[in-house]
């Protein structure tokens, strides 16, 4: 297990590599890459012509586009310079806001790692058995009811629920249940621990639910599938033979073969949650990671695009591993030895 | 039928109460049309079959494919149940109760003296446990031992079947079909049973695998007094094995005999049929194969009268009505204990 997790962590370094290098071809390729300067300065007043394209020039030399006499960099050599400096740990600077992109993700990415693991939790959490008592049930009332409810979730578009949800349940003049905006109150530094985090949880609430209904729908459904795959299967009959209880034949024997789909599923699931980040952050003005990627790319803050992209890639890279293990811990036929 | 122990068995109780008596049972699956999925008709996988089986007598349920003997198997044990629109009835008493009255609790209490040995050895084991614990699960679950007794339970177990005691920590995967096949035999041993269901234990086998598989049975039935139904296709393994034998055609037992005396002298003309079916080993009994015209009808809609006559060559040679209108008792014939239904023999 040790040699195939040591195996699997080498060859995610071409993986890694072959996907900056997409990355950055898409990126460089792009239409209306600026170098910014004038545009978006510092406190965005306008500054003379000068002041600009010294700006600018230092900013071409900072992304390596020139090198420090003003000669333009090919192309290959650019994305060397940048792949140097990216695993070096070097993000560079942030065009919009002046600021290194390194501290920016620092800032912005807890808010998107707890939004996007509370939904996590909270799907697998009501999928799991969701889709366990469906296929228990098959047929029956409560199936058809949860089927279609999940159904009618999944067929939801997030911008108009989302919209909805700031529109009735955030809005003094219907129901004032919950907050608009942000992880957290303003003047939050005289809150206690447990004031501070029940606080954050009022705030996440609605977030929260936008991100997950959609998966959680679908994975219900993925989970009841996989299920009565398995019900029908002639090990359950054993498993009945042998007197076991019902209970114990769909929790003991079905449920652990039908997780497979789930862990399949795990790998591309939390890059998928990332992407949701990017609408639902930008709803409830929550400052994260989506919120930074959107604001980025309209202003075409290069930087921040690339850093943001690359991140979003390792961490596809770590749930795939994630999901390789989980699988051999699942199931026992699957040995990577 | 009352009670009746047929003479080949070795009769260990005084009692003449079989362990198993099977009346009237009858099991009907749905056929659902249309879009509201109504039932249109009934296929008529078990139609009235009625035996017993004493203590560890070991009786056999012969028929081609599709005659329903899995289907009594299955329900005998209640792994089929009268759910979702399945029609079952009859009397199924298995050691004096009544087996089809029982409740949850209860019949998980049956299952320790009635158990299954499946017919396909690679999908009735679960892919993700380890024999071991496919083995001792049942242990566990019926409390016959606790956790630091059951390793050593279920090597006994696997010794008991030919395999090596360290079988326990691999996974069916790594293990060939005979090899598998004793695993399902020792997780049917497990519940020291008094009556097993084999359906069909060998027909996914090759012959060589076969015979190794049908002495272990023979063992064991030996050794632990076990009676067995066993389910069949396959007259020859059938003969090795059983001191009676049932012959099943569309749903219904046509013949039950003492094996001696049905491979001899069978009185059913679809017997006779089959029997001609099964490879003779010596050169010198070439014997007259007797082809049976037109195809199996079908259980939905069965022929009138004697279900057999659309095929029968004694109704063709004879034309007798009865055959058409009536269907024929399963009455003695012969030797005692010896009954078939038909018209004409």
């Amino acid at each position: 297990m040790t040699t195939y997790i040591l195996k699997r962590l080498l060859l995610m370094i071409p993986t890694l590599l072959g996907m900056t290098l997409v990355l950055f071809a898409i990126v460089r390729f792009a239409p209306g890459l600026t170098t910014g300067g004038g545009a978006f300065g510092a406190g965005g007043e306008m500054k003379n012509q000068q002041a600009r394209l010294a700006a600018e020039k230092q900013m071409k030399k900072r992304l390596h586009l020139v090198d420090a006499e003003g000669h333009p960099i090919s192309l290959p050599m650019q994305y060397v310079y940048w792949l140097r400096d990216t695993f070096s740990g070097d993000f560079g600077e942030s065009i919009q806001y002046n600021a290194p992109v390194v501290q920016l993700v620092k800032e912005r990415l807890p808010a998107t790692i707890a939004l996007n693991a509370m939904s996590s939790i909270i799907i697998y959490l009501i999928a799991i058995p969701g889709g366990m008592l469906a296929s228990v049930k098959r047929g029956k009332a409560f199936d058809v009811l949860w089927g279609f409810f999940t159904l009618g979730l999944y067929s939801l578009p997030v911008i108009w629920v989302g919209d909805m949800m700031v529109g009735f349940l955030a809005n003094p003049r219907f129901l004032p249940w919950f907050p608009s905006d942000a992880l957290h109150s303003t003047n939050t530094e005289y809150l206690t621990f447990f004031q501070y985090m029940k606080d954050f949880l009022w705030h996440t609430v609605l977030p929260v639910m936008c991100l997950s209904y959609g998966g959680l729908a679908f994975l219900t459904k993925l989970k009841r599938a996989a299920m009565l795959d398995n019900l029908g299967l002639d090990y359950v009959r054993t498993a009945r033979a042998k007197g076991l209880g019902e209970v114990t034949v769909v929790t003991r024997h079905v449920f652990r073969n039908s997780l497979l789909p789930m862990i399949t599923i795990f790998a591309g699931f939390i890059p998928g949650l990332l992407g949701g980040s990017l609408v639902i952050e930008r709803i409830f003005s929550i400052k994260g990671m989506g919120d930074l990627m959107v604001t980025a790319t309209l202003a075409r803050d290069l930087p921040i695009v690339q850093a943001v992209a690359f991140v979003g890639s390792v961490i596809s890279l770590i749930c795939l591993l994630l999901a390789d293990i989980c699988y051999v811990l699942a199931d026992p036929r699957v040995s990577y030895d | 039928m009352t009670t009746e122990i047929s003479p080949s068995s070795p009769a260990p109780q005084t009692v003449s109460l079989p362990l198993l008596d099977v009346q009237n049972l009858r099991t009907y699956f749905p056929i659902r049309k249309g879009f509201f999925r109504s039932v249109a008709g009934y296929v008529r996988a078990v139609d009235d079959v009625s035996f017993t089986v004493n203590a560890g007598e070991s009786l056999g349920l012969v028929g081609e494919s599709g005659c329903g003997k899995t289907t009594v198997g299955r329900t005998i044990l209640r792994l089929l149940e009268a759910k979702s629109g399945n029609m079952i009835s009859g009397r199924v008493h298995f050691d004096g109760r009544d087996v089809f009255a029982l409740h949850a609790a209860e019949l998980r209490r049956l299952r320790r003296n009635m158990q299954i040995v499946f017919q396909d050895p690679v999908g009735s084991l679960n892919p993700r446990m380890t024999v071991g614990s496919i083995i001792g699960e049942p242990i566990l679950v019926h409390r016959l031992a606790d956790r630091s007794m059951i390793r050593t339970r279920v090597a006994q177990l696997l010794d008991r079947v030919g395999l090596p005691s360290a079988s326990a920590n691999r996974y069916p995967h790594e293990f060939s079909g005979g090899q598998r096949q004793r695993i399902g035999i020792a997780r049917a041993l497990a519940l020291e049973p008094k009556f097993i269901v084999c359906d069909e234990p060998v027909s996914a086998l090759d012959v060589s695998i076969q015979a190794q598989i049908l002495n272990l049975l023979a063992d064991l039935q030996k050794d632990l007094g076990l009676a067995y139904l066993f389910i069949a296709h396959n007259l020859a393994v059938v003969e090795h094995f059983s001191d009676r034998v049932a012959v099943m055609y569309l749903g219904r037992i046509v013949e039950i005999s003492d094996s001696r005396e049905l491979y001899k002298n069978p009185k059913h003309p679809y017997t006779v049929a089959l029997l001609s079916a099964v490879p003779k080993p010596s050169p010198d009994k070439t014997g007259q194969r007797i082809v049976l015209g037109g195809e199996v009808p079908s259980p939905s809609n069965p022929p009138s009268g004697c279900p057999f006559h659309p095929r029968c060559p004694l109704y063709a040679k004879e034309k007798d009505q009865r055959c058409v209108n009536q269907m024929p008792p399963l009455e003695q014939k012969g030797a005692p204990g010896h009954r078939a239904a038909c018209w004409l023999t």
